[in-house]
């Protein structure tokens, strides 16, 4: 039961996520202890039962060997879910992680060993004991209201009048669920639909989970509330605890079951055939409204309902949001005993229908991209689409004419790395140049008739490529590290292009700072730029406050919203910065690489915000 | 240097293909959406079309479709 587990592994995420000293309190239950083990996956339960009884810290490396050689991904994912729980504790040293149980943890799930999981209860006196309802009735009482429950969010689609609970915690379930138009009344959302399909259990985790997350705002401690749900589930049906007397029903035991990813067959009613038609062996109205989602219902008869599957209700509910796979699983959980037992329990042809229909919709697929063409050589496109392969945003290719699609997420880092590229290649063009034009000369030969500029030019080209990849991690994988190196070295780049442009603005005399080129390239660069004096003066100052407003907004947008990471901004400003300084090409094509960015600068910006 | 052009990537089969290089014909020529036919199954558009092109298929496949009065 795919579902259920992936509702409980979000309880769990959600107590993984309590910080550190709540959950050591949180271990010192033993049956928090019992639920999070059984919560675990099986690689999981097994490094924990093994590590039970060992004091001492164990290397990664044998936890390793108690694994075959093609589980080591199942084997390191269980790792993960440990550390997260905070069940392992990791110690660095130098040469390897070792791994040690929390000590809480540990004491309380070999206390759970020694003594058994009965909990304390006090006797009930007699004449409580009179009045307790027996099991049957308790399970006719619980469905009852679990199934008005789930008609009061179906007929609150349709408004009608309210049932006995009370409204805050109605308002609190159905959040996420509900969504409330102005003036119309309150419909259900794609999630509504697809938790009434769910199994119960799966059901009662995510009305548990969206309580607790409201219960922070009522003021109730989380950690308390976990405790107190997970030791209401391990209950026996039926009985009684201390002076309230609140008799656990089917569904809170049910709760820890659920969390071993069980099955707890309950009664299926529903009969389909090969000829599509649907026959529910069922009185209750949950269950017609529930197939009503996503069939014709024709006949309700005292304990029958008769409908029938077809196209137009099939494409009524996945415009509701409803999956395929969710509506044969429904139909395949809740077949009827009598079919039940056939191999499969819904026909093939049926589930291949509704399959089918599904895809019928999605025949088209639109995604935003972009389309780069005119690449000057193929060193250039192979690297191009390398880069995107990579980031794993290449939509489309053509070697030969040497065209391809790229993700529109990705257009900025492209753009960058573009720009790294093609620096780097023509760095090593005037490489191979200058040494075709020089025999003479080798590499021993470098002091200050090295071509600096050369070296100088790749040396950036090679940057900017690292940047890009780093960029990319540090805004995929948020790790402040990343984060941390990348504003580093933008800053450290930052700095060295205001000190030249100091030095060439301030200095009158900035030629005798630079070594001597023999390429005779930078000489071009300067040639260029006096003559053209009057344009770059504008260029450059353009530039400088475009840097310089960017920077401001990137300091305001992040006082204002400190979600905001400054990657984004960074990374135009970036792009900025680094024309002038290396718009060293001779050639007029520089231009078309600084246009670009520039005019885009301005869209990016506001798709941004 | 490199051209790039923003627009919007469209994969499909080679039916529903046909149907949008039709449709790209019945326009006039001002309201053309494709820029590029790349293959048989994909082609390159203009950004703004998506939701023209969604409407027109589902317009097709309700043509389609038979509903029994009742």
């Amino acid at each position: 039961m795919p579902q259920v587990k992936i509702i409980a592994k979000n309880f769990m995420d959600m107590v993984a996520s309590l910080p550190a000293i709540k959950l050591d309190m949180l271990y010192r239950n033993q049956f928090i202890c019992e639920a999070i083990l059984r919560s675990l996956p099986p690689l999981a339960k097994k490094c924990v039962l093994q590590m039970l009884y060992i004091d001492a810290p164990i290397p990664s490396k044998s936890l390793q060997e108690w694994v075959l050689a093609d589980g080591f991904s199942k084997h390191n994912v269980a790792i993960d879910r440990l550390v997260q729980l905070r069940v392992f504790e990791v110690i660095d040293r130098k040469k390897e992680t070792t791994y040690k149980l929390n000590p809480t943890f540990q004491t309380s799930l070999r206390k759970h060993l020694i003594h058994g999981g009965i909990l304390p209860r006090e006797p009930m006196p007699p004449n409580v004991i009179a009045i307790l309802p027996t099991s049957e009735e308790l399970d006719a009482y619980a469905l009852e209201q679990w199934e008005c429950f789930l008609l009061q969010l179906i007929s609150s689609g349709q408004a009608e009048k309210s049932s006995s609970f009370g409204s805050s915690m109605m308002r609190i379930f159905q959040r996420g669920l509900l969504r409330q138009r102005e003036k119309e009344a309150p419909r259900l959302t794609e999630s509504g639909f697809q938790f009434l399909l769910m199994d119960t259990n799966a059901q009662l985790w995510h009305v548990i989970r969206e309580y607790i997350s409201n219960s922070e705002e009522q003021g109730v401690d989380q950690a308390d509330l976990i405790a107190f749900l997970l030791e209401l589930s391990f209950h026996t049906t039926g009985e009684g605890r201390k002076e309230s007397w609140f008799i656990p029903t089917k569904l809170a035991t049910n709760l820890s079951v659920s969390l071993a990813d069980t099955t707890s067959r309950k009664q299926g009613f529903v009969v389909i055939e090969t000829n599509f038609r649907i026959y529910a062996y069922s009185s209750s109205k949950l269950h017609c409204e529930i197939l009503r989602l996503f069939s014709r219902v024709e006949y309700q008869l005292p304990n029958l309902i008769v409908g029938a599957i077809t196209k137009e209700s099939l494409y009524n509910a996945f415009d509701n949001g409803i999956t395929a796979e969710q509506i044969v699983t429904f139909l395949q959980q809740n077949a009827h005993p009598r079919v039940a037992e056939k191999v499969p329990s819904v026909p093939e042809n049926v589930t291949d229908q509704i399959r089918l229909w599904e895809s019928d919709l999605k025949r088209v697929e639109l995604t935003p991209a972009h389309f780069y063409d005119e690449f000057h050589s193929r060193d250039v496109f192979e690297a191009a689409s390398d880069f995107a392969r990579m980031h794993s945003g290449l939509l489309w290719e053509d070697a030969k004419k040497m065209h391809m699609v790229v993700r529109a997420e990705i257009n900025m880092l492209m753009r960058e790395h573009l720009h790294g590229i093609a620096m780097i290649l023509y760095g090593i063009w005037m490489l191979r140049v200058w040494q075709r034009d020089e025999p003479g000369s080798s590499f021993d030969d470098l002091d200050s008739t090295a071509p600096w500029f050369i070296y100088t030019f790749l040396a950036t080209g090679i940057t900017l490529c690292l940047l890009t990849c780093l960029g990319h991690i540090a805004a995929d994988s948020a790790n402040g590290f990343c984060l941390f190196c990348y504003m580093v070295i933008i800053s450290v780049l930052l700095l060295i292009e205001t000190g030249i442009a100091a030095d060439i603005l301030l200095n009158s005399d900035w030629e005798k700072d630079i070594p001597e080129d023999p390429t005779g390239r930078f000489l071009d660069f300067k040639e260029f730029v006096e003559s053209n004096i009057d344009i770059f003066k504008w260029i450059f100052l353009i530039i400088f406050l475009g840097q310089g407003l960017s920077v401001l907004l990137g300091m305001a947008l992040r006082a204002f919203s400190p979600n905001q990471g400054s990657n984004y901004d960074s990374d135009e400003e970036f792009t900025q910065a680094r024309l002038p300084l290396v718009n060293n090409h001779a050639q007029q094509s520089a231009y078309v690489i600084g246009e670009p960015p520039f005019v885009n600068k301005n869209e990016t910006w506001n798709a941004n915000k | 240097m490199v051209n790039a052009t923003k627009g919007l990537f469209i994969s499909c089969d080679i039916p529903m293909a046909q149907f949008i290089v039709n449709m790209n014909a019945s326009l006039p020529a001002t309201q053309k959406f494709i820029i590029h036919v790349l293959d048989s199954t994909h082609f390159f558009v203009q950004p703004d079309v998506a939701g023209m092109i969604r409407s027109a298929i589902s317009e097709f496949r309700d043509q389609n479709s038979y509903e029994k009065p009742t």
